[in-house]
């Protein structure tokens, strides 16, 4: 050994006689030597791969986040946050299964939360789908590989949706995974590919519900190669046909909303296929079980039986829709009942299983070779695999295991939401697909797929309608006989290639095949498969209630397998070097040659080009166009002639899958990198228009030069909330103000609104906000519902019709249907949501300098202060603080004058009226206290027994607001009890009406009160009545009957923001109304109309008690309580401050909390409720 | 023994060379890749920090021969050369003024490659890619700063120290001395040019003569060092001192440096700070590092030499001393970070040796995948504690269980396995998920900073609003001079830096054809009379004042606008927790009163804490340092 070592060497070893590693490295080291090489065997076909996948990462990954998300992808990413920055998540079978979340989650945990990173899974798992594509090299050869490959690398669909974080392209993957694992089985019968099917299962299963469907497909599959195995394919025919027979008669039940009907004869269907089945498996029951295929499909079947609970749930006559609400269905009561039906499904499940796995344990024990490594010599294809591993009940429980343990991991959000994560996926998954089915949400016809997978996906779809020709054709012609290769021998792996096959015959089962042959046979199935996959996958998705274009993903894949086969296929079956000996490889361009004719000539007919005014030019131009058809018609015949018919049919089939390639490139491009967000484009559906990113950068622009980083205010609504509650998690002071625009939230610089809350919000945003409308979430023409034949014959018969269906197709360019000439506005794209985005004018002003315009012209007015010199210091005349028939007031917190100059105070301490006489002596109190909502604590009294009246009839809960007609009947507004009490001048109960509720909306129920407060009578002798809480001012007759009203929220005129009190001009009949969180007094006509504004200094105060009342003398001035300052200020009639006094304090000159105030028109004094000092101070009036 | 020897140490000169492209070839491809993408990804995403102004904008200066009045002088004389040779070639820009530092980042993973005969082919594997993703070292390398160069030169020196000591266990009639004592003079020399820190360096490399060489006899030592080599030595030292000769003035950053490398030390932090950010960055390197070098002084008592324990011990206590002393300095922490790494390293190196042969596949998967379940579960608790706003006992108590469950497996496995299997299986395991975390903390600190998410690692940063006033001040210029350089700007310093001009507005305002800087008046001045006082004439120029500067003297007739400029954090500025006075009790049970006190630490520290550590995010934003644009209307 030691003569292979160099002196050199020696004397190293000798230094680094320990170095740290040299322990037990040499493992490691010997890894580290090896030439790259021994890994990856350099020829062109892998540099081909390399180029694909070098090719699919950059299209994939370049400009991942250029595009704003999406309406779901921003729901995706943002609960994917939620578990990365809060550990909350609760899997909700609307958002599909949780996998996807917890990847998202870790790659926001290594590189941040952005749009980036929310789609780099998507784009992973899309190379992914590439990477399986290279593995099934072994059944549709390695250029069928290849070309599947590239078009997977370019589909369109499957492209886009690499980009967009949703389900679609993990399930891709793991329908791969899935797939391979099981036909790997097929040829090795080797546990780890069990574990590799499975896990394909169990991944797809908690990533998408659709895997239902997949499952269905490959499932229905292995059962009927199983079947075909065993008992042929006459009869499997039998089974299948009334199978599918049954199933289109439902499909059509269905669809005509007969279900009982379509039942019916799904079970009829089922009844005569069990016929046909059961003589067939006659004495061949043993056969069935011993085949690799049967035990693949029960496999499938036990693991995925426990999912269908939910199946159960409904044939029990439980409603489907109680899955729509997760809340329904992870109660206690529903928990039993799934819980007993996910159990009888599990012992279902484990009995199938251990009937079917459970006797060959101990035969299978003794053939298992060590390490579960088979022998690679020949036996039985579906025979009885004596000597060969077989999986026993104990591989059975592990794959089970396997498969549950991932489900619960992931649905039960790492056992950190274990009941209802457990109810929500077992059963929830599939019963709220279920339930949706009937939905059908987007509503989109049968015909969909067909129409948008031709528009993109048309490469594979002319491929792959080739392969099925080709399959059935070679299946047809080599029934009962050796199948063909479906794949040339050259074009396999070394390792796959199979033993000269007509060497010997050989059938399907009984007879002996070596490992190449059975991996011929199997080739054969997985094309039938791909077959199977193609058709069934159109069929399975087109009959789904719900159509939707990402799901196009799961046509697309087969399509592209398929085709990739075919076009391998095609291609290694030309004879390049005789194409090049005899010329005829000029047939490729022959296609393309006559496409580019066609082309010009549609071009030279077309009606713009103007050629109509000189015929010479037009027949010169015509000749020249069929002579070059000629020419290329006869060249081409002339080729296809000399080089043989089949070889000249695929050289011009090569010519025109080259231009369907050119063109799908064209197609990919666009889609992916110029129209991604365009609702042009009919795979952007229900997207977030290209607006939001503008939106947001020009928010971002205004918080950085306002308040820095992100920092600024943004309000947001329910409407627009997806995808802004995604983007607004990095604004640190975002608020979401649903559909209720709360004043804080309408304070805020910017306001991002909703066209259904837009009517709210414009009170608040007229004056001050300057707005614009952005496209927030938008959809593809629709116009193809309602297909009719001669609906589609008069698009092409019609030119202009014509025309525009072309540059749909085409250019992606859609004119107006109302004016052919015109092309549509995409600004007024018809099938979009908006967005409205406020700023207020001063930033936008500043800063905003864009195209705005103003809503509105009014401008606030200048608030006014208090000048020291209108300050005034006046002692109050008279004192109300006695004890008034028993007891002190509390809080009086309103005041009126009667006809007869009585003083009636609404005690609110107390929850009574105390009346005075006009000195203040006291005539009498009436009310006690009663919340009409909650009489356990304060029973309310019944005033006459058995009477006509009810209990609380004449109490209180806080009354805020009095006031006195004509003939002294006294109105009470009873503000906690939200109703307005009226009772004569003894205090007598008369009458009361109103509820404590909100108004829906503005003009609203007139009686909903919400915390009424501030009473006046107006000329007329009617009760208006400021409606606190609902922003409004009521108006009603005497009786209670209402008259009419005016408000709403908002700060433009006529609306209000917390009014308190509400005052009669003595001089001319209008309505005075103290708008307190506007700061601001509104003048109304008699007729309720607007008529004029003031700001009031002050009115600052927010808390409960601070609500200011106003009065109006005889002359017209105006006296307005501040609560918060302690002062009255008086203003002219025009709203200018005439003089303020007050002041914090208890002595005579100053007021706690002035609230209530009253002008004694008679007396000319002024009274005040100075409720934090418990009494009541009359001042003289300071009139004119 | 002799084959173990022969496989474990690589191919080195005067050997044959292995002809194909090897697996480690392609490892090291891939960390140099990751390197290189790491160092350059946004790399002028963030605008430069004051320090990198400090040292940007009198290299622009320099190039483009416009002195500025006590501007800032350099402190890395090489990076001042290169800067303004970058400069003048291609003109000034934020990616150019940290290109040097970048490359010579990306320079230093390869260097483990030279190592492979020190420390054994895995661990250099291992600190290549630490070295890639290392966020210390990335941080470094993504900023307009000598230290970045101060390490590469270091290491180079470090390296060919070690190639030339190597030199000294071939016969000598072999020994190839030339190349790397060469080497190991220019780098020396440019190490001596590179800066602050490169004084932090040279004690490093005294540690390793002292271990590695210093113990040779003296035929050994017989290093045939040649006149020649300091010929290298000289004419790299006034190369890189001078700028390629250009830069004459550069010679003076040598002499800046060891004052500011002695500057740094006037206020001691302690190991506090070092300590956090090790926590906080490199929880790869808190843990496996320390194990790494157990690991090595264990070798001992197989025979091992203790002279790589020895001298990572050295060099690790000279940093933490370094450390300790600064005052919070980021640049002394890759001092401490490189040591550990190479120790983290020698002890995955020894991990990653087990063999599959002792330890079935099934039972490893299983093991692996509850070992995920349990971590991943952990994680998912704890976020949810975190980001609970009360204190939740519960939700502690199901994370530790899970830990300790956790613990339990793995202590199972022992049993199970044989505790060397169950060591190097748990090791490997726990690593992954370190080094998974470190990549995460790179990301944190290098890419994801923001105003709200502050890393703390350098205390000071630029905020990007720096580049509105500049776009500002360039659409004002257009409009009033037809031209976005052309307008006059006057800058405004206050005696708060004595004078002298803010590099971040000089580098940022480099372009301004007509900028002058102007001192503010020391004394209080009448309302509105500033403008005069500053102006001195009849020019309404654009004037840029620190905010508050004017305070009630606004200028006359003009308007102004405000922008952050700088802003300062550190972890220090985290909620402290709150003082707990004895006589707040108000007759509650003790119980209670301290379940509130608990609840009371959570709300105000512990939790904002806690989201810093996981999230950096803070819930006040950090002061900012700002300036006010004036400009006439």
């Amino acid at each position: 050994m030691t003569h292979h070592v160099s002196s050199l060497q020696q004397g190293l070893d000798q230094v680094l006689a320990n170095p740290p590693e040299q322990t037990a490295q040499a493992k490691t080291s010997g890894l580290l030597d090896r030439p790259v090489t021994s890994f990856l065997r350099m020829d062109w076909e892998v540099a081909i791969w390399i180029a694909i996948f070098v090719i699919g990462a950059v299209a994939r990954f370049v400009m991942l986040d250029v595009r704003a998300m999406s309406h779901d992808e921003s729901l995706h990413s943002l609960y994917s946050y939620y578990l990365y920055a809060n550990g909350n998540y609760d899997h909700n079978p609307m958002m599909h299964g949780p996998f996807r979340y917890h990847v998202t989650a870790f790659l926001y945990f290594l590189f941040g939360a952005s749009d980036f990173t929310a789609r780099m899974g998507p784009a992973l798992f899309g190379l992914g789908v590439i990477g399986m594509v290279y593995l099934l090299r072994v059944y549709i050869g390695r250029l069928g590989a290849i070309m599947a490959g590239i078009m997977v690398t370019i589909s369109p669909t499957l492209l886009f949706h690499s980009r967009y974080i949703r389900d679609d392209i993990f399930m891709a993957f793991f329908t791969l995974v899935w797939i391979y694992g099981a036909f790997r089985y097929l040829d090795t019968r080797r546990m780890r590919y069990l574990v590799v099917m499975v896990a394909g299962m169990a991944f797809g299963f908690a990533t998408m519900e659709n895997h239902f469907i997949h499952g269905a497909i490959i499932g229905s599959f292995f059962a009927g190669l199983a079947l075909w195995q065993v008992v042929g394919h006459r009869w499997l025919a039998g089974v299948a046909a009334p199978l599918l027979i049954a199933g289109g008669v439902w499909w059509v039940l269905h669809e005509q909303q007969q279900d009982l009907y379509g039942m019916i004869a799904l079970a009829a269907g089922v009844a005569i296929a069990l016929v046909p089945l059961v003589l067939g498996l006659r004495g061949r029951w043993h056969e069935l079980r011993n085949t690799d295929a049967a035990d693949l499909a029960v496999i499938m079947l036990t693991l995925v039986l426990p999912f269908t609970a939910a199946f159960l749930h409904v044939f029990t006559g439980g409603d489907p829709t109680v899955f729509t609400n997760a809340t329904d269905y992870t109660n206690q009561s529903m928990i039993v009942r799934l819980t007993i039906f996910v159990a009888a499904c599990v012992l279902a499940s484990i009995g199938i299983g251990a009937y079917w796995f459970w006797r060959r344990e101990d035969r299978v024990a003794a053939a298992v070779l060590p390490h579960g490594r088979d022998s690679e010599g020949g036996v039985a294809e579906a025979g009885v695999g004596v000597g060969r591993w077989r999986p026993g009940i104990a591989h059975w429980a592990l794959l089970m295991g396997f498969f549950w343990l991932v489900q619960v991991l992931f649905f039960t959000t790492f056992f950190t939401n274990t009941v209802q994560g457990l109810a929500t996926g077992v059963v929830g998954s599939l019963g709220y697909w279920l339930a949706q089915q009937g939905v059908k949400r987007g509503n989109q016809p049968v015909y969909y797929y067909a129409l948008i997978g031709w528009l993109y996906e048309f490469l594979p779809a002319f491929l792959s309608l080739c392969g099925i020709a080709t399959i059935l054709n070679n299946l047809s012609r080599r029934a009962g006989d050796l199948p063909w290769q479906p794949v040339v021998d050259a074009d396999l792996p070394p390792a796959s290639r199979s033993v000269d096959l007509h060497a010997r015959p050989a059938s399907d089962s009984g007879s002996e095949k070596s490992q190449g042959e059975r991996l011929a046979l199997h080739r054969v199935y997985f094309v039938v498969f791909m077959v199977w996959w193609t058709v069934a996958a159109w069929l399975g998705y087109s009959v789904a209630g719900e159509k939707m274009p990402w799901l196009l993903t799961h046509m697309a894949l087969p399509m592209c397998v398929l085709g990739g086969w075919w076009l391998g296929n095609m291609l290694r079956h030309i004879d390049w070097r005789a194409a090049w000996r005899n010329r005829t490889w000029a047939l490729v361009f022959a296609v393309p040659a006559l496409l580019i004719l066609l082309l010009v000539m549609l071009v030279a007919t077309s009606a713009n080009t103007g050629i109509e005014a000189n015929p010479a030019r037009r027949i010169l131009q015509w000749l020249l166009i069929l002579a070059a058809t000629g020419a290329v018609l006869f060249f081409g015949a002339f080729g296809v002639v000399r080089g043989g018919f089949k070889q000249g049919l695929r050289l011009l089939a090569v010519g025109l899958v080259g231009v369907l390639f050119v063109l799908t490139v064209r197609t990919s491009f666009a889609l992916n990198f110029i129209n991604y967000d365009m609702a042009t484009e009919f795979l952007v559906y229900a997207h977030a228009g290209p607006d939001v990113k503008r939106a947001l950068a020009e928010i971002d622009t205004i918080s950085e030069r306002t308040v820095g980083d992100r920092n600024i205010v943004v309000a947001y609504d329910d409407e627009s909330s997806w995808p802004m509650s995604w983007y607004m998690r990095e604004y640190p002071n975002a608020r979401f103000y649903g559909e209720n625009p709360s004043p804080e939230a309408m304070a805020a610089p910017v306001v991002i609104v909703g066209p259904k809350n837009r009517p709210k919000v414009e009170p608040y945003m007229a004056r001050d906000y300057v707005k614009r409308t952005y496209r927030l979430v938008w959809w593809p023409e629709m116009e193809y519902f309602n297909l009719t034949p001669d609906r589609i014959w008069g698009a092409l018969t019609d030119p202009a019709q014509r025309d525009r269906l072309f540059n749909i197709i085409a250019f992606r360019k859609y004119r107006d249907p109302a004016d052919l000439t015109k092309w549509r506005d995409l600004a007024q794209w018809p099938f979009r949501h908006e967005f409205d985005m406020y700023v207020r004018r001063d930033l936008a002003a500043q800063i905003w300098d864009l195209n705005v315009v103003p809503l509105a012209s009014q401008v606030i007015s200048n608030i006014p202060v208090i000048a020291p010199e209108q300050m005034r210091t006046i002692d109050a005349t008279q004192v109300y603080n006695a004890d008034y028939g028993g007891m002190l007031l509390a809080a009086p917190r309103a005041i009126a004058v009667g006809p007869n100059q009585d003083r009636v105070i609404a005690d609110t301490g107390n929850h009574r009226i105390v009346v005075l006489d006009a000195t203040g002596n006291y005539l009498r109190s009436f009310g006690s206290f009663c919340n009409l909502t909650d009489q356990t604590k304060t029973p309310c009294l019944d005033p006459d027994g058995d009477g006509p009246l009810t209990p609380g009839d004449g109490q209180f809960y806080e009354p805020w607001g009095v006031a006195v007609d004509a003939q002294g009947n006294i109105y009470v507004a009873d503000t906690w009890n939200g109703r307005i009490q009226v009772f004569d001048a003894q205090g007598k109960f008369l009458r009361k009406w109103g509820a404590f509720a909100v108004a829906q909306g503005d003009a609203g129920d007139p009686n909903a009160l919400f915390g009424p407060r501030g009473l006046t009578i107006d000329l007329d002798g009617n009760l208006v009545v400021a409606d606190t809480g609902n922003k409004r001012i009521v108006r009603y007759r005497p009786s209670g009957e209402s008259i009419d009203q005016v408000g709403g929220g908002g700060v433009i005129a006529g609306r209000f923001e917390e009014p308190t009190d509400v005052s009669v001009d003595p001089t001319d009949g209008s309505l005075l109304v103290a708008d307190a969180w506007n700061g601001r007094v509104q003048r109304f006509g008699s007729d309720l109309q607007f008529q004029s504004e003031f700001a009031v200094p002050g009115w600052l105060g927010r808390d409960i008690f601070q609500k200011p009342y106003l009065a109006v003398a005889a002359d017209g001035v105006i006296y307005t309580t501040d609560p918060a300052t302690s002062q009255v200020v008086a203003f002219e009639r025009d709203g200018k401050v005439k003089l303020a006094f007050g002041g914090t304090g208890a002595a005579l000159n100053q007021m706690g909390v002035p609230n209530g105030i009253a002008v004694d028109l008679a007396g000319s004094s002024l009274l005040v409720a100075d409720a934090s000092n418990n009494r009541v101070l009359v001042f003289p009036e300071q009139g004119n | 023994m002799m084959a173990e020897s022969t496989t474990a140490l690589p191919v080195i000169a005067g050997e044959e060379r292995a002809s194909a492209l090897t697996v480690e070839h392609v490892l090291y491809t891939v960390i140099l890749l990751i390197a290189f993408g790491v160092r350059f990804l946004a790399l002028a995403a963030q605008p430069l920090a004051p320090f990198e102004a400090a040292q940007a904008w009198p290299a622009w200066l320099a190039a483009t021969g416009g002195p500025v009045a006590n501007a800032p002088s350099p402190q890395s004389a090489l990076l001042y050369g290169a800067q303004s040779w970058l400069f003048f070639i291609a003109g000034g820009n934020d990616l150019l003024a940290r290109l040097a530092p970048a490359l010579l980042g990306v320079a230093l993973v390869g260097l483990p490659w030279f190592w492979r005969t020190w420390i054994g082919r895995v661990p250099a594997l291992v600190v290549a890619a630490i070295f890639a993703l290392d966020p210390w070292l990335s941080a470094v390398g993504r900023t307009a700063d000598g230290t970045g160069l101060a390490l590469f030169f270091g290491l180079l020196a470090l390296t060919a120290l070690w190639q030339w000591r190597l030199q000294s266990d071939v016969p000598l009639g072999q020994r190839s001395w030339l190349r790397w004592e060469r080497t190991l003079a220019v780098s020396t020399a440019l190490l001596l040019a590179s800066g602050v820190q490169a004084w932090s360096f040279l004690p490093v490399l005294l540690f390793f003569f002292l271990c590695f060489v210093w113990p040779l006899s003296a035929r050994d030592r017989e290093t045939g060092l040649r006149a020649t080599s300091l010929i290298w030595f000289g004419v790299a030292l006034v190369l890189g001192v001078s700028g390629l000769l250009a830069r004459p003035e550069a010679v003076s950053a040598v002499g800046a440096s060891l004052t500011g490398w002695l500057a740094q030390f006037s206020g001691g932090a302690g190991v506090g700070w070092p300590a956090l950010r090790l926590v906080v960055d490199q929880p790869l390197l808190a843990i496996f590092g320390p194990l790494g070098l157990i690991g090595l002084f264990a070798k001992r008592r197989s025979g091992a030499s203790l002279r790589l324990p020895l001298f990572l011990s050295l060099w690790l206590g000279w940093g933490i001393v370094l450390a300790a002393l600064a005052g919070e300095s980021p640049f002394l922490l890759p001092m401490i970070g490189l040591p550990l790494a190479i120790a983290a390293a020698c002890a995955v190196g020894e991990f990653a040796s087990f063999s599959m042969g002792d330890v079935g596949w099934l039972e490893l998967v299983v093991l692996l995948a509850v070992a995920v379940v349990l971590l991943g579960s952990g994680v998912i608790w704890l976020a949810t504690l975190v980001e609970n706003s009360s204190y939740d006992t519960r939700l502690l108590a199901t994370a530790a269980i899970l830990l300790l469950l956790t613990l339990t497996m793995w202590i199972a496995f022992g049993f199970w396995a044989g505790w060397p299997v169950a060591a190097k299986v748990a090791g490997l395991f726990f690593a992954t998920v370190l080094f998974l975390v470190t990549v995460r903390s790179n990301w944190q600190l290098n890419q994801g900073g923001a105003m709200m998410l502050p890393s703390g690692f350098f205390a000071t940063t630029t905020l990007p609003e720096v580049r509105l006033l500049v776009s500002d001040i360039n659409t004002l210029s257009i409009a009033r001079r037809g031209d976005p350089h052309e307008a006059e700007v006057q800058v405004v310093t206050t005696g708060n830096t004595a004078g002298a001009p803010d590099p971040v507005l000089g580098w940022y305002l480099r372009d301004m054809r007509n900028l002058r800087w102007t001192r503010a008046p020391e004394t209080e001045l009448p309302a509105g009379s500033m403008d005069q006082s500053v102006l001195g004439s009849a020019h309404r120029p654009l004037i840029v004042a620190p905010l508050g500067l004017e305070g009630d003297r606004a200028l006359a007739g003009y308007l102004g606008s405000d922008y952050g400029v700088t802003s300062r954090w550190n972890p220090v500025l985290l909620p402290a927790l709150p003082e707990q006075t004895e006589n707040s009790a108000n007759g509650l049970p003790a119980a209670e009163l301290q379940r509130l006190r608990d609840q009371q630490a959570w709300t105000q520290a512990t939790r904002p804490r806690l989201k810093w550590l996981l999230y950096r995010t803070v819930q006040q934003p950090p002061a900012v340092q700002n300036v006010t644009l004036w400009a006439t209307p």
